[in-house]
């Protein structure tokens, strides 16, 4: 009862059965229109007949009287396939004709009689037939009926009924089964995609919608489901990943600041305990900071305001900046511009992205003689490119694609300072600006290359 | 300074009334938006602090409420949200200086004691003097003691900020935006390197140094009596 509440309730079903119907109710008036017109035509043909039969007998009866008026009728009567004739008295007792019996009344008024009468035929044993018949006075009181019998037209008119009848239910019969087969195809299908929804959304993202291969419309809808699971089931995965990084990466720094804080209730008047603590709270600031900014700039949720900027003047900026602590270090940190494009971009963020490759570069690019790190931009069939390579210690290949994602260091013993973030959240304003963020190798050392798309 | 903090989160309110008080400031506390700017209409104050997310009405509609209305009172404007873009539209608003939480109590006593002094340095002379250090703002050069020094354009600048904040401390975030117009945190110490090379050029072959480190904190450029240095 259920089930079939609920058959009733798709789409499908309802349009079968409004299909149904419509179909039915068009039938219906068909067949009556086709039925009740041919009956019509049947009727007139009888009636133009009868009428000039009673005007030849009238002729004759004219010219002959009624003498001559009896042996013709009796001829016409006994006539295969006859006419209904009869001729009566005024007290209405048959004379003549075929007719044996019928309701009297029918003779007292002159004209049709059209709604069909009862009557007995000689030779038929008790059925009634019936007939529609015209009256007319004779001279001396005698009346005259000519009719037909209208069995073979109301038989007519039944085998079309019955034919339309039949047709009828097995239009609606089909109608039912394709229904109850459409419908219960639908279910099953809608079924199956309701279980396995029901078992993704218990949190089994492992979980696929069924496809039945025929690529239908049910297909095509499940697939881009199907990528859709998939996209949120790889988010899902990014972010427990990221949760368990976050609490390793920062429960080492706060465990720190901790016993940092126990020293300092030791010995408060030690200036470089309380430094300490702030130096390891403001790195956990700094932590969050990023962590914050690399998945604003990643969602792309607060839409960053893009401005036309050319990029030397942004890598100017950054290199003047640098360059001191380059010097400081004996670093040969130089600046090359092949070209000067003009990007839509967010200054700031380019700019971030650049002294993240730079800081990096500083930490980790150094080898023991000739340090040198060299910024370049150029283009390349016209994408703008900026380069950082140093001539460091660079990455291994196999680790290229993972340094990119946040924690991950390859000082896995992290003992220089840095949080893991920086090179994921260059890679994720790269993407932000519809570029990308490629590591090769330098021979010796590292190249991050900034690639953004064509400037139109 | 008379402050004016409108901040809905009691703690942090107090953390800062305290705080601030303890650097010998007024301040006075209201909790939401409304309240802020019938409170920043009503009086004078140097300076507001005002949290961007209010309640009744937030801060960035109170603050150019306020400025509609003709108040000046420069406006550090603090926010949880992130820094991408939010500095802009906060500046937009009318702010006059944003800072995003979390943040170093120390790095808002600097920006609050600068946004304070704002209106007196607006107006400033074509020559700048801290002791017997003065500053060309039109040669773009500078002289101690009667000797010339030679600076940089990005030094001159650097020197020119430290100078317009004289006696006050400025955090190395504070330099990177007003003289590099960077708004992030370098993780390194790029701003140190570039100070102590100013340094080297204004303070090495003088005798008493105008350029203090406050450690852990940032510069401060004084006259050496001033501070007893």
């Amino acid at each position: 009862m259920n089930r079939l509440r609920q058959m009733l309730s798709t789409t499908a079903v309802r349009l079968t059965l409004i299909y149904t119907l419509l179909f039915g109710l068009l039938a219906v008036g068909v067949v009556a229109y086709v039925s009740y017109n041919t009956g019509q035509l049947i009727f007139s043909q009888i009636q133009s007949t009868v009428d000039e039969e009673i005007a030849q007998i009238a002729r004759q009866s004219r010219r002959g009287g009624v003498r001559q008026l009896i042996p013709m009728i009796e001829r016409r009567s006994r006539q295969p396939g006859a006419n209904l004739y009869l001729v009566a008295d005024a007290t209405g007792r048959i004379i003549a004709g075929n007719v044996r019996d019928l309701d009297r009344e029918i003779l007292l008024e002159e004209g049709w009689q059209i709604p069909p009468f009862d009557y007995l035929r000689f030779g038929d044993v008790d059925s009634e037939s019936k007939a529609i018949a015209k009256v007319f006075n004779l001279p001396g009181g005698l009346r005259l009926l000519v009719g037909r019998d209208i069995g073979d037209a109301e038989r007519f008119r039944h085998i079309v009924g019955q034919a339309s009848t039949f047709s009828l239910g097995l239009m609606v019969l089909t109608g039912l089964v394709l229904w109850f087969l459409v419908g219960r195809r639908a279910l099953k299908h809608i079924d199956s995609v309701s279980r396995s929804s029901q078992q993704i959304i218990d949190g089994d993202l492992s979980q696929r919608l069924p496809l039945s291969g025929s690529g239908d419309e049910f297909d095509r809808l499940s697939s881009s489901l199907n990528a859709l699971i998939e996209r949120v089931e790889k988010l899902n995965t990014g972010v427990s990943v990221m949760s368990d990084s976050i609490a390793h990466d920062l429960k080492t720094p706060l465990t720190r600041l901790r016993n940092r804080a126990e020293a300092a209730l030791d010995k408060p008047r030690d200036e470089t305990v309380i430094q300490d603590i702030i130096a390891d709270a403001d790195g956990l600031i700094n932590t969050f900071s990023a962590l914050l900014m690399i998945s604003q700039v990643e969602t792309g949720a607060r839409a960053v305001q893009f401005e036309e900027h050319g990029l030397a003047p942004i890598l100017q900026d950054v290199h003047e900046l640098f360059e001191p602590s380059a010097e400081e270090e004996n670093i040969e940190l130089s600046l090359t511009i092949d070209a000067e494009p003009t990007v839509r971009c967010s200054r700031e963020l380019i700019a971030q992205a650049v002294t993240n490759l730079l800081d990096n570069a500083l930490k980790y690019g150094l080898s023991a003689d000739a340090p040198r790190i060299e910024i370049r931009l150029f283009e390349e069939n016209g994408e703008p490119r900026i380069s950082v390579c140093d001539n460091g210690t660079g990455v291994p290949e196999e680790q290229k694609q993972s340094v990119t994602e946040r924690f991950v260091r390859l000082d896995t013993s992290r003992t220089k300072p840095g949080s893991g973030l920086g090179l994921a959240l260059v890679k994720a304003v790269a993407k932000l600006h519809s570029g990308k963020l490629l590591l090769s190798d330098n021979h010796p050392g590292l190249c991050a290359e900034i690639c953004l798309p064509r400037t139109v | 300074m008379h402050i004016l903090i409108v901040e809905d989160d009691e703690q942090l309110a107090e953390q800062l009334v305290a705080s601030l008080k303890n650097n010998g400031h007024e301040t006075d506390h209201v909790g939401d938006g409304e309240a802020g700017e019938e409170q920043a209409s009503q009086m004078a104050y140097d300076v507001m602090i005002v949290d961007r997310m209010l309640p009744k009405q937030d801060g960035l509609t109170m603050i150019s409420n306020l400025r509609a209305a003709g108040v000046k009172t420069p406006v550090l404007i603090l926010s949880a949200l992130g820094q991408v873009d939010d500095r802009v539209t906060g500046l937009r608003a009318g702010g006059d200086d944003y800072l995003s939480k979390p943040y170093a109590f120390s790095e808002l006593l600097a920006r609050v004691e600068i946004l304070g002094r704002r209106v007196e340095n607006q107006n400033a002379d074509t020559t700048m003097t801290v002791g017997d250090l003065t500053l060309d703002r039109i040669g773009h050069s500078a002289e101690r003691a009667g000797q010339k020094i030679i600076l940089q354009p990005r030094e001159y600048r650097l020197l020119e900020y430290l100078m317009r904040n004289e006696g006050r401390l400025v955090t190395r975030t504070m330099l990177l935006e007003h003289v590099w117009d960077l708004h992030f945190d370098p993780q390194t110490n790029v701003i140190d390197v570039h100070i102590s090379r100013l340094r080297a050029k204004i303070d090495k072959d003088f005798g008493a140094p105008l350029l203090q480190t406050v450690r852990g904190r940032g510069y401060r450029l004084a006259q050496p009596d001033a501070d007893g240095a």
